[in-house]
């Protein structure tokens, strides 16, 4: 009978660790996507305020909206977040169930 | 000889308890991945865009709040059905409320341009980029869901 569970908690850990690491450059490229649409719309509002025929209200508008979109894109990295979060701890909880198959086989 | 066996049994049934309870928690911090509402997210943003780019090219009265408030409602009882059917999906709090701020950004922006009677194209712009997005957050995310379920719950997407 063997089976030993601090060779499978270090098991368990790399496998957490593999998928975490493999989301973070995921995560990276994400915020920078991110932040080069922020520059693409404030370039738009900003050219709301110089345009004579817009009104003070349409940029108002603008900047509530703004709001909303930035919350949008944070929603969709805590989205990404989560999904790196269960898959890491789904990896480990598959290394434990194989090891514990494993030795209930050798019984 | 008899204490050696109790102790077999029992570190035997102790593997049996973790391996059940393994194989029953898998973790689910997301939402399973559903290819209808993704394709229903696509769709808004195509007649979303569409609205946008029509605004922007048209000129007098087909400006005017009048000429366009059929459209305008359709779109917003397309997205008020797709909140509904992200609403009733488990762990999927965060897409829920990407749906409702896309709402609060079309209607916020619906509503100036039926006080006003109409906006200027730099507005029209501006709003277009916001709405086009804001959906995108909505897809990037729930493609995330696909990747995910993809190892953790094979043959579970739709």
């Amino acid at each position: 009978m063997s089976f030993d569970f601090e060779v499978t908690f270090k098991s368990m850990v790399n496998a957490a660790q593999t998928e975490l690491l493999e989301d973070t450059e995921q995560i990276r490229n994400q915020m920078k996507q991110i932040l080069e649409d922020e520059k693409d719309r404030l370039k738009l509002i900003s050219a709301i305020k110089l345009d004579p025929t817009a009104t003070e209200a349409e940029f108002d508008v603008a900047l509530e909206n703004e709001k909303d979109v930035l919350e949008n894109a944070a929603l969709a990295l805590e989205i990404q977040v989560r999904a790196t979060a269960q898959q890491a701890i789904n990896a480990a909880i598959n290394v434990l169930n194989t090891a514990l198959n494993t030795a209930i086989q050798a019984l | 000889m008899r204490y050696h066996l109790k102790q077999t049994t029992s570190y035997t049934m102790l593997m049996l308890v973790l391996l059940v309870l393994s194989s029953c928690a898998q973790v689910k911090l997301v939402a399973d991945y559903n290819k209808e509402v993704l394709a229903d997210t696509f769709d808004l943003a195509k007649r979303v865009d569409l609205f946008w780019a029509n605004y922007i090219e048209a000129t007098g009265e087909d400006r005017k709040y009048e000429a366009i408030k059929e459209v305008i409602i359709g779109i917003e009882v397309d997205m008020n059905s797709l909140l509904l059917k992200n609403e009733a999906r488990d762990e999927n709090k965060q897409t829920t409320k990407q749906v409702e701020n896309v709402i609060a950004v079309w209607n916020r922006t619906a509503g100036l341009i039926k006080s006003q009677g109409s906006i200027s194209n730099t507005s029209a712009k501006a709003y277009r980029l916001q709405m086009s997005d804001a959906i995108k957050y909505i897809v990037t995310g729930e493609e995330v869901k696909n990747i995910s379920n993809n190892t953790t719950n094979e043959g579970d997407a739709p």
